[in-house]
C-alpha cells in the first residue's frame, strides 16, 4: 500500500490531489472486509486478451460493477452466465486511475438452482415423513369420467394438449376449465385455489393439473408445499402433467397418478373410445366362442353316453355278468386240482425226507434189521437165545422168525 | 380206513416225524420205529389224496357232459 497521501495547505483549506484522493478512498476500501453480495448475473465480457471478466450484479433497481480474475472465473462450475442468481464473495475496490468503483470478486457461486433444489428436497422429505406420498393414499382413477377438472394456465399449449388429446380418444368427454397463474410469485396459491375449486364441484370425477416445460424455477410454483398439501386432501383423483417427461416436481409424486405431459394425462383420464369399442366387440365374440363351444361339448358328451354298450345294447349287462359268472366257475374247477397239487407236492417232500433218513435204501441194498421181542435192534448174535423169537425188516414187509442156532 | 385219522392229521405227524429225525436225537431203536410209523402215514395220506383226485375227475367230467348237453 502506498504511503498515506499529504494534502497541501492553501491558507487554513487542506487540498488533496484526485490521484491523493482516488488512493486516499482506495485505502480505506482496502481496509473492509470481504462480503457476500447476491444478484442477478448481467454484462459478462470474457476475452482471452483479458486477465480480468467485467460483469454487472443487478438487483431491484441497483447495479454494481465487478470483476473477476479471468484464471479463477474459468474454474467455477458450471460456468456462469447472464441471468444466473449468484452469490458473489468479495469486496469494494476504487480503481484510481479512472476513480471507478468496482466489486472485486474472488469466488462466485450459482445461487438460485442448488439453493432451490435443496429448499424442495427439504419439503419433500417433510412431506415423505408424514405418509403424503405412499401409495395407499392414491386414489383410483375412473374409468369414464363424467366431468373433467382442468388446471392450467391461460391459453396455454398444456391446455390445448389436453384438451385435444382426450377429445380424439373419446369425443363425449366434457371439461370444466379454471384457468390460473402457472409461474411467479402467487402461482402456487392460484393453482391450489383452483385444485380446491374443482375438487368443491360434485360433478367433477378427475381433476389434470396441466403445465408446459420449464426451468427449474419456472415449476417451482408445483413444488410448493401447500399446493402439495391440497392436492394429497383433494377428495377427487388428481393427474399432474407438469412439464416434460424428465420434470419432476413435488406435485408429481403426491398426486395420484403422474403423467409425464399434458398429452399423456389426456390419455390417462380417458379410454380411447374405437379401441374400446373393438375390445367389447372381441369380449362379445369370445362370449359367441365360448357358448358353442359348450354346446357343442355338451351334444358330444350325449352321443358318447347313448354311444355306451348299456344304451346301444340293452342285453349287455347280462352278457357282462355271464362272462363273469363264467369266469368264477372256471377258477373254481381249477381250484381242488391246485389244492390237491399242493398236498402232493407237500407229502412228497416229507416222504423224501423220511426216506433220507429212514434206513429204506440200505434195505433196497438186501440188508434186513432183526429185533427182539421188545422191538430192540439185535447187533450180537450173543443177545438171543436158541428159540426166541425176533422180526427181521426187509425192504418190503417184515418178517416172524424163531432163532434156531446162534454162533457168537 | 375211516375210523384212522383225517388227511390233515396224518400229514401233520409224517412232518413232525420226519423233523424229530432231522434233529437226530433219536436212538436207533427209536429212529426205526418212527421210520416205520412215517411210512405207514404217507401211505395213508397217498391213498387219501388219490381218492380226491379220482372224485374230483369224476366230478369235472360230470359238470362237462352237463355242459355239452344244452
Amino acid at each position: 500500500m502506498n504511503a498515506k497521501p499529504t494534502p497541501t495547505t492553501y491558507g487554513d483549506r487542506a487540498v488533496y490531489t484526485v490521484a491523493g484522493f482516488n488512493q486516499g478512498v482506495a485505502d480505506w476500501l482496502g481496509r473492509l472486509g470481504n462480503v457476500w453480495v447476491e444478484g442477478e448475473l448481467s454484462e459478462l465480457k470474457r476475452t482471452d486478451r483479458w486477465g480480468l471478466v467485467y460483469f454487472c450484479l443487478k438487483d431491484d433497481g441497483a447495479i454494481l460493477q465487478g470483476s473477476m480474475q479471468r484464471e479463477r472465473f474459468d474454474k467455477i462450475q458450471p460456468p456462469p452466465v447472464a441471468g444466473d442468481r449468484v452469490h458473489a464473495f468479495g469486496r469494494g475496490e476504487l480503481w484510481q486511475r479512472k476513480g471507478e468503483f468496482r466489486f472485486r470478486a474472488y469466488a462466485i457461486e450459482q445461487f438460485g438452482l442448488g439453493q432451490l433444489l435443496r429448499r424442495i428436497e427439504e419439503v419433500r422429505l417433510r412431506l415423505a415423513q408424514e405418509g403424503l406420498f405412499a401409495a395407499e393414499r392414491k386414489l383410483p382413477l375412473p374409468f369414464l369420467p363424467g366431468l373433467v377438472g382442468l388446471v392450467c394456465g391461460s391459453d396455454a399449449a398444456a391446455k390445448r394438449d389436453v384438451v385435444e388429446t382426450a377429445t380424439a380418444r373419446h369425443p363425449a368427454v366434457r371439461f370444466r376449465i379454471v384457468e390460473a397463474a402457472v409461474q411467479g410469485a402467487g402461482a402456487a396459491a392460484a393453482v391450489t385455489a383452483a385444485l380446491r375449486a374443482l375438487d368443491a364441484d360434485p360433478a367433477v370425477d378427475v381433476i389434470v393439473l396441466a403445465r408446459g416445460g420449464g426451468s427449474v424455477e419456472d415449476l417451482l410454483a408445483f413444488s410448493d408445499e401447500g399446493l402439495c398439501r391440497a392436492v394429497a386432501e383433494c377428495r377427487t383423483p388428481v393427474v399432474s402433467a407438469i412439464g416434460h417427461e424428465q420434470d419432476m416436481p413435488l406435485v408429481d409424486v403426491v398426486a395420484d397418478v403422474r403423467a409425464g405431459t399434458p398429452s399423456l394425462a389426456a390419455k390417462l383420464i380417458v379410454p380411447d373410445h374405437a379401441a374400446v369399442g373393438a375390445e367389447l366387440d372381441a369380449l362379445l365374440a369370445r362370449a359367441g366362442r365360448a357358448l358353442e363351444g359348450r354346446a357343442t361339448h355338451a351334444r358330444r358328451h350325449l352321443q358318447l353316453l347313448v354311444a355306451r354298450p348299456a344304451f346301444a345294447d340293452p342285453h349287455s349287462w347280462i352278457t357282462a355278468r355271464r362272462a363273469r359268472l363264467d369266469g368264477a366257475s372256471a377258477s373254481l374247477r381249477r381250484l381242488p386240482g391246485l389244492r390237491l397239487e399242493r398236498e402232493t407236492a407237500r407229502l412228497r417232500n416229507a416222504h423224501d425226507r423220511l426216506r433220507l433218513l429212514g434206513p429204506a435204501a440200505t434195505l433196497e441194498r438186501g440188508y434186513a434189521i432183526v429185533q427182539d421181542d421188545a422191538g430192540a435192534v439185535v447187533r450180537d448174535a450173543a443177545g438171543v437165545t436158541v428159540g426166541e423169537r425176533v422180526g427181521v425188516r426187509l425192504a418190503t414187509g417184515r418178517l416172524g422168525a424163531r432163532v434156531e442156532e446162534v454162533q457168537p | 380206513m375211516s375210523a384212522g385219522p383225517s388227511f390233515e392229521q396224518a400229514r401233520d405227524e409224517l412232518e413232525q416225524i420226519v423233523r424229530k429225525l432231522e434233529d437226530g436225537n433219536t436212538t436207533l431203536d427209536e429212529a426205526i420205529g418212527l421210520w416205520e410209523r412215517g411210512e405207514q402215514l404217507h401211505a395213508l395220506c397217498r391213498a387219501q389224496l388219490d381218492q380226491a383226485e379220482a372224485r374230483v375227475a369224476e366230478l369235472l367230467r360230470r359238470m362237462d357232459d352237463a355242459a355239452d348237453k344244452p
